[in-house]
């Protein structure tokens, strides 16, 4: 600077001292780019120390592997783009940390062909280094690099890794035991189980959960230390968490079944979210009141998720959501200029918020209406081709039998098979329920003494493919095949050791547990209305 | 240092028309948003004035002010006498130009000025005897006995200009168009920048003549009342000037808190009044003219002594400066003299800054002068002086948190680094008083205020 500016002057200016010449303002504070991330991992000290205590060798390779693939990824893309190599920011380091806290400890050596428990690891940090080259060169670096994409990187990590290998990021292990298969976090036990968590357990970590959700207590205390050394805007995980509070609290308070908001403040990904997704500066909104908006609607989204969607944690999507709307926050919350009046920039190419929530109306109201409409048009079809269905479903537990219905109550039909010597073959019903995924329904084929069973269907299910969704395959359900029910069937997990017993599929003891607990119900309910009607 | 948002920061009141908000007066007062740089003062504050001689050359450009140049009135080889006109002009928004020294004209020729460009200046050789006889005999001055436009004349003819920095012709600001009227005066005693200490010393040594000067400016504008604000770093200054207030009706004292840039009159009318100015307007919208305290002992000084401006009090401080303090310095006193007079060790000076550190221009010869609006010389060591790179804008929002008057610098940004200056105007880059609060946050170390400069200059001009 100096050099050029001194040859440009003419003799009389030039200054006996080298004198740096610069913009104002010409003092500035010591906080860095890096620095603030260097206080990030700092937040995350206490979720990794508590990991590494739970999931031990598990947590220190997955953490490891997931940092030192997204430094390399970031090295590589950056020189491939032919940009300087800027790991001593490190963000990259922040995004493969907050990987490798998102996802499951290890894989299970049954799901790895070759058994080994050294090949389950080794595929697992093969793909969780995949999912974290992903995240750094799609969620980060196509988009320009630091600073300019949309989408937290760590959460496009973990959503590629969702969609990629499902089987392996649904599975989880109990802390301590690390052995054993859980196959449940406790929103998972929540949702599918209604089994709930104490709260002691949510606190310490002693849960089963990725590597770096399970401890709340070690979140927390990282989290404040974030918020107080400022390092993060504690806007966003005021209102995250308020808004996840009161809407819980409000679920709690008016519906039945619901787990109290404590759970959901504690349970999950809800304070990793909150405290360390949430709050990256690049891809949330700007402004102090578009960081409330933020903080609300990716909380409501979560609660949404959470209770009324079919999966049992919601935070990587509602935070993305969200990340996908910061542009439009930061347009429309905008501050007032000092000495700017009210109402203000009215031509400002529409950008008015009555605009906005008219548009978004307009666009609402008619995919709502199109999707009613379509609904209204189909449903009868639908339902005739879904009794069809069931009808050739019974036939096929029935063959070589008349098949008749009738309506047992308002909700339940009752198919009696009747054999061709005239002699009742059986009934069958359907059973519905709750899976891991979304609904399950069985028809459900009995002896007419409604002790043994004659045959099980499970029609097509969202559930894990090959997991959950093996409770549709003949192997699961020839299980049922002269089941006895004349009591309550138990899930085992092993060897069947009696007749009311059913082995639940390796890894998908949710789904499996699910048939079983949905069986039990509708047999009792049907015992009791077929003694009614008789 | 970490940034803070405002501890009481009132936030932007919905209407800027006039009358205060009852109720939400809260000493000390403040704007909502600012930063708090640590203050630097240790060095010079307290430090009593300390008049420095005429150096043997003065360099005095023909304009130290906002508005049109002055018209030198001498010429190379004129003998000169302290306190007499050598720069004129015919315009109403300009000022009078005066001979700091007794001396002779050596040329009259453009000079480097403290701004970065060249301005034609009268250079003077000083002659000390003759200076030493110069006298301003004292008379009674008394401004409420004056007609308001008696007062501008003097204050026009001594060619004072705003001292606190932006140097507008003060017989401007006093001349309101009489559609506008003005109810308050505001006296600035903040001296928000860090480093900076003269006005302190002023409101310690002069506390009298500032309030005759407050007296003036009251008596010329017709407001009916006037407000001496002071940032709460200063408990000596508010103690001196409440005592030298306590017998006057209409003046009163308001400590203010300490955050920057109070200083800036919209920030301090918004503090002490809860007025807003208008964006794009000037503080008379509102019915308030605001005066620099050393402002207004240029103008005492000219009704009790007839002395036009030609000197003021000039902070000099920095850690290679031996005698930090405030100094009394002729106008055109170069920079190379007065660091000299403060001993400044030239070996470790990496940055010589004209004013202050947030907002202070920074030099590149030493050869330019003091002028009306030079309120201090800071210098820096070449390790103080902070060079880092620029990185990418990670969007953390600081910039727009700390803002004083609400704008979103981030976004000027991504505009000119792609070239956009058509759409610079969105965010209202005009608004923007460049106070450094943004680039002082930025955790990038981008160079906002130098984008936003580059900005106002790029952008179509036809507004």
């Amino acid at each position: 600077m100096t050099t050029a500016t001194e040859q440009a002057l003419p003799e009389s200016q030039r200054a006996e001292a080298l004198l740096t010449f610069a913009a104002s303002p010409h003092i500035r504070s010591e906080r860095t780019v890096a620095g603030t991330m260097r206080g990030v991992m700092i937040g995350l000290a206490p979720a990794v120390v508590a990991s590494v205590y739970f999931f031990r060798h598990y947590a220190v390779l997955l953490i490891v592997t997931c940092v030192v693939a997204s430094c390399l990824a970031e090295a590589v893309f950056q020189k491939l783009r032919r940009k300087p190599v800027t790991l001593n920011d490190w963000s990259a380091v922040v995004t493969g940390l907050l990987l490798a806290l998102v996802l499951p400890p290890r894989l299970f050596a049954e799901k790895v062909a070759g058994g080994s428990a050294w090949a389950a690891e080794v595929t697992w940090l093969s793909v969780a280094a995949l999912g974290a080259v992903f995240a750094i060169a799609i969620g980060k670096q196509v988009y320009g690099g630091l600073g300019s994409n949309i989408f937290n990187p760590a959460l496009i990590g973990r959503a590629f890794l969702m969609r990629a290998f499902p089987t392996f990021l649904t599975t989880w292990t109990e802390p301590g035991t690390l052995d054993a298969l859980s196959g449940a976090t406790p929103l998972d036990a929540w949702k599918f189980s209604q089994q709930s968590t104490p709260l002691s357990h949510l606190l310490l970590g002693t849960t089963g959960g990725s590597l770096g959700e399970t401890c709340a207590v070690a979140l927390i205390i990282g989290g404040v230390f974030l918020l107080v050394l400022r390092y993060a805007d504690w806007r966003i995980p005021a209102a995250m968490l308020a808004t996840v509070t009161v809407l819980t609290g409000a679920a709690w308070l008016l519906g039945s079944e619901q787990a109290p908001p404590q759970f959901h403040l504690l349970a999950g990904g809800l304070l990793l979210g909150a405290f360390f997704m949430a709050t990256d500066p690049v891809t949330t909104p700007v402004t102090k009141v578009g960081r409330w908006v933020f903080g609300l609607g990716a909380g409501a989204l979560l609660v949404l998720i959470r209770l009324k969607a079919g999966l049992p944690e919601g935070v990587m999507y509602s935070i993305l959501l969200m990340n996908a709307v910061t542009p439009l926050i930061n347009r429309y919350t905008r501050p007032r200029q000092l000495g700017e009046r009210r109402p203000y920039r009215k031509a400002e190419r529409g950008a008015t918020t009555v605009h906005m929530v008219l548009v978004l109306g307009l666009i609402g109201l008619f995919s709502g209406a199109s999707l009613g409409a379509m609904h209204l048009w189909t449903r009868a079809r639908i339902a005739e081709n879904e009794k069809a269905e069931l009808e050739s479903k019974v036939q096929y537990l029935f063959p070589d039998c008349d098949i008749s219905s009738r309506e047992l109550t308002k909700q339940i039909v009752l198919y009696e098979a009747t054999d061709s010597d005239g002699q009742r073959a059986g009934y069958a019903f359907e059973a519905k329920g709750m899976g891991y995924q979304g609904a399950i329904r069985l028809i459900v084929g009995v002896k007419p003494d409604l002790k043994e069973m004659v045959g099980l269907s499970v029609m097509p299910t969202n559930e894990t493919p090959g997991l959950g969704k093996r409770i549709e395959e003949g192997e699961f359900r020839e299980q049922f095949v002269g089941l006895d029910v004349s009591a309550k069937v138990d899930l085992v997990k092993g060897e069947r050791q009696a007749r009311n017993e059913i082995s639940a599929i390796t890894g998908a003891t949710v789904s499996s547990r699910a048939v079983v607990r949905i069986l039990n119900k509708q047999m009792a309910e049907m015992r009791q209305l077929l003694s009614e009607d008789r | 240092m970490a940034t803070q948002v405002a501890v009481n920061g009132v936030r932007p009141s919905t209407s800027s028309g006039r009358g205060e908000s009852a109720g939400r007066r809260i000493e000390p007062r403040t704007f909502a948003q600012g930063i708090h740089p640590p203050e630097l003062k240790e060095a010079s504050a307290g430090r009593p004035v300390e008049v420095m001689p005429p150096p043997a050359q003065l360099i005095i450009p023909l304009q130290q002010h906002i508005g049109a140049p002055a018209e030198p009135t001498v010429e190379a080889g004129a003998v000169v006498r302290r306190g007499q006109s050598i720069g004129h002009s015919e315009a109403f928004v300009s000022a009078e130009v005066h001979a700091s020294v007794s001396g002779e004209v050596a040329e009259v020729r453009p000079a480097l000025h403290p701004v970065g460009v060249d301005v034609v200046s009268v250079i003077i050789t000083s002659d000390p005897e003759a200076d030493a006889q110069v006298t301003f005999e004292e008379r009674p001055a008394r401004p409420e006995e004056m007609e308001p436009v008696e007062i501008r004349r003097a204050v026009q003819d001594a060619g004072i200009a705003g001292m606190g920095g932006a140097a507008f012709p003060t017989h401007v600001k006093i001349s309101p168009p009489t559609d506008t009227p003005i109810d308050t005066i505001i006296i600035n005693g903040c001296e928000c920048e860090p480093a900076l200490t003269s006005d302190q010393q002023l409101m310690l040594e002069r506390s009298a003549d500032i309030v005759l000067g407050t007296q003036a400016v009251v008596r010329a504008v017709g407001a009916s009342r006037a407000f001496i604000g002071i940032e709460s770093n200063k408990p000596d200054a508010i103690e001196a000037m409440r005592r030298a207030v306590a017998q006057e009706r209409g003046i009163e004292v308001v400590a203010v808190e300490t955050k920057y840039p109070q200083g800036g009159e919209k920030l301090l009318i918004k503090a002490v009044l809860d007025r807003e100015v208008p964006a794009f307007g000037l503080p008379m919208a509102v019915g308030v003219v605001v005066q620099n305290v050393a402002t207004c002992i240029a103008i005492a000084e000219k009704l009790r002594l007839d002395k036009p401006l030609y000197e003021r009090v000039v902070t000099v401080t920095g850690t290679p400066v031996a005698r930090p303090g405030n100094y009394l310095v002729r106008i055109g006193t170069r920079f190379q003299d007065l660091l000299e007079f403060a001993d400044c060790d030239f070996s470790r000076a990496g940055k010589v800054i004209s004013g202050g550190p947030m907002m202070g221009i920074a030099q590149y010869s030493l050869e330019v002068p003091v002028v009306k609006g030079t309120s201090g010389v800071v210098v820096q060591t070449p390790e103080e002086v902070d060079v880092a790179r620029e990185q990418p804008c990670i969007r953390c929002g600081r910039c727009v948190d700390n803002c004083p008057v609400f704008l979103e610098p981030y976004a000027i940004v991504q505009l000119a680094q792609a070239g956009r200056w058509g759409e610079v105007d969105e965010y209202h880059i005009m608004n923007c008083m460049e106070c450094g609060c943004c680039a002082y946050v930025c955790p990038a170390k981008i160079p906002l205020i130098q984008y936003i400069k580059l900005g106002k200059a790029k952008r179509p001009q036809e507004k």
